[in-house]
């Protein structure tokens, strides 16, 4: 039993004390409004929509049918989205996690599978990774409260479109920006009308829009406001549109944020906005002058996950062909001579390979093309700076598919557990990211040597046995997977290899819309 | 959004740690005067000098102590380590 002054009850008061910023009147205050005015909407709106209907329908049998539904269409609406709607725009803002699990049980027609989601996105709010259940007690006891229904059998573990997101979700507030960002690319890949993702829609992508927001980065927040849906996706789409120099009217922004869901947290981003003239950006401070200036700028960006233009990287090598050229190194022989250094010349070649070190590390963080110039002017011979770096990049870029695909050539017969799915499912879409980054800068003809040498063959069992080994429960995953493998044979002119993939796609695609169909059909029942 | 370098981050930490920069002197400064102005620095840090807590970055302030002061020392002592810091801090024409 813990006593009244241990510290950690204080520490918990604290900490949901910071959570809610300390401004709880105000933020009751607020949520009081939200709810009111979006109530008062509501009911005017409806009251409108009857006296017009009464005023219009002659029959007066039709009439009081029409307002007997009238009166009854609102009661069952609130009915259905109430419990979500107060579990997740009053208690989760609030930090009562407790009342916002039990609130949600209360939806009509919520399974279990449902309600087994919402808490782990509740989990995954705070950082915690899904995971699938831990193994169950066995004994009499444990028999006997399960035959009182009072200790259920735990759900299989599902990967599908939900755990994606709520995974997403969590690498976002874990600070593991890139590879959420890769989680939501799987939503691009994925055909429309498999994703099923209901309510979590509106919920996660505006979560994950706000925390995008919160760093800065407005184009991730454009790509997740576009994925998801609802009224604070419109505010989201709006605000990112005006801080990437887009024209955005100024009655449109405060029309997106009076409708808007959160808005005490919005009102900080919607009056920034507004200060920002149209056309202009938000830009880093930074030093753009001199050579060793922007070579440690790019260091900066790259160390700090911000994109680079892969241009950009190739002008700095060439910009560093020049200063390394023989009279600039006259300098540094002069200065050596001078100080008593010994030898300048190994000394000087020392930091040419320290440099190209950093411009490698540089071109790896950096996105978009290699320049023209650099690809057409190769020469075996007599290497120029900018082709010493290609050839690294070109390496490196071979190395990095090798090191992920080391992770997929698992020996014939072992299974991939139920607990490293997740990670097998981030293993594949960095492998995924890879090979298109690969492709997009070493072209066709490379990327089809490497198919056919390694990838192929090592891609395609490993999705195969993933899905003999878990069936249903990986079909979303498998599904995109075996998509990707028929975009790549295709690509690649593997007639054989598509035909046979799309075939395992539409088997994947079967299987999910048979749980879907049979799992809503359950509901309908038990409703 | 690029994942984070953490090379990258490192390599970066070595040019902000730039002796020249830790010691706030020009590249052609003899060693008697670096040796005098890490002097300086050190008895400064030691009394608890505000001043000489920070050095300025071409990314902003860095936090000066006297382990840094020491090895910026002892970096440009050695003429080899001296000549390459040297270069990195060179003015571009």
């Amino acid at each position: 039993m813990r006593s009244k002054s241990s510290p950690a009850p204080a520490r918990r008061a604290a900490q949901r004390k910071a959570e809610i910023n300390g401004e709880m009147p105000w933020r009751l205050l607020l949520v009081y409004f939200s709810m009111v005015t979006e109530y008062v909407i509501f009911v005017v709106l409806w009251t409108i929509d009857l006296l017009y209907a009464h005023l219009s329908i002659k029959p007066e049998w039709l009439d009081q049918s029409i307002v007997i539904a009238g009166a009854a269409i609102p009661v069952f609406l609130t009915h259905v989205w109430f419990c979500p709607w107060l579990a997740w725009r009053i208690c989760r803002p609030l930090g009562l996690f407790f009342f916002a699990r039990r609130l949600y049980r209360f939806t009509p027609g919520a399974s279990r599978r449902d309600i087994e989601n919402f808490e782990a996105l509740l989990r995954a709010l705070r950082g915690v990774v899904p995971a699938p259940p831990p193994p169950m007690k066995k004994g009499p006891g444990i028999k006997r409260l399960r035959f009182l229904l009072v200790n259920k059998k735990p759900l299989p573990f599902l990967v599908d479109a939900k755990t994606t997101l709520m995974l997403a979700l969590s690498r976002e507030v874990l600070g593991d920006y890139a590879l959420a960002e890769r989680l939501l690319q799987t939503f691009e890949l994925c055909p429309p009308g498999l994703k099923a993702l209901g309510i979590f829609r509106p919920f996660v992508f505006e979560e994950l829009a706000w925390h995008a927001a919160k760093r800065g980065d407005w184009n991730a927040v454009l790509r997740r406001a576009r994925m998801g849906s609802g009224r604070g996706m419109l505010l989201m789409r709006l605000l990112a549109e005006k801080h990437l120099g887009r024209r955005v009217h100024r009655a449109a922004l405060w029309f997106a944020f009076l409708i808007s869901p959160s808005r005490r947290r919005a009102v900080r981003l919607v009056s920034d906005a507004e200060k920002l003239a149209p056309g202009e950006f938000i830009q880093r401070p930074g030093c753009r002058e001199g050579l060793r200036l922007t070579h440690m700028l790019l260091l900066s960006k790259a160390s700090e996950g911000i994109s680079i233009d892969l241009g950009e990287v190739f002008r700095l090598a060439e910009a560093w062909d020049h200063e390394f050229a023989v009279r600039k190194q006259e300098n540094l022989l002069r200065r050596g001579m001078e100080i008593g250094a010994r030898d300048v010349l190994g000394l000087a070649r020392r930091i040419e390979e320290n440099v190209l070190d950093e411009l490698e590390e540089m071109a790896a963080a950096a996105e978009g093309e290699i320049p023209r110039e650099v690809l057409a002017g190769r020469d075996e011979d007599e290497a120029s700076y900018e082709e010493r770096l290609f050839s690294r990049l070109r390496n490196r870029l071979y190395r990095d598919v090798d090191a992920l695909l080391d992770l997929f050539r698992v020996e014939s017969g072992e299974k991939v557990e139920e607990g490293n799915l997740l990670e097998h499912w981030e293993n594949w879409l960095s492998l995924c990211e890879s090979v298109s980054r690969f492709h997009r800068l070493l072209g066709k003809d490379e990327l089809s040597m490497l198919w056919y040498g390694t990838l192929r063959n090592a891609v395609w069992n490993s999705i195969t046995r993933i899905f003999n080994d878990h069936g249903y429960r990986v079909a979303f995953i498998s599904m995109i997977m075996f998509n990707w493998v028929t975009e790549m044979c295709r690509l690649l002119g593997d007639e054989e290899g598509a035909t046979v993939n799309r075939n395992n796609t539409k088997l994947c695609r079967d299987e999910l819309l048979v749980k879907q169909r049979v799992r809503k059909q359950i509901s309908k029942w038990a409703a | 959004m690029a994942e984070k370098s953490t090379k990258a981050a490192n390599f970066l930490a070595l040019h902000l740690a730039n002796p020249f920069l830790v010691l706030d002197l020009p590249p052609d400064s003899p060693p008697a005067a670096v040796e005098r102005k890490g002097g300086l620095l050190l008895s400064l840090l030691a009394v608890g000098a505000g001043e000489a807590s920070h050095y300025q970055t071409p990314f902003g302030p860095r936090k000066r102590t006297p382990e840094t002061v020491r090895d910026a020392m002892a970096e440009l002592r050695d003429p080899q380590r001296r000549l390459i810091h040297e270069w990195w801090v060179l003015d571009e024409e």
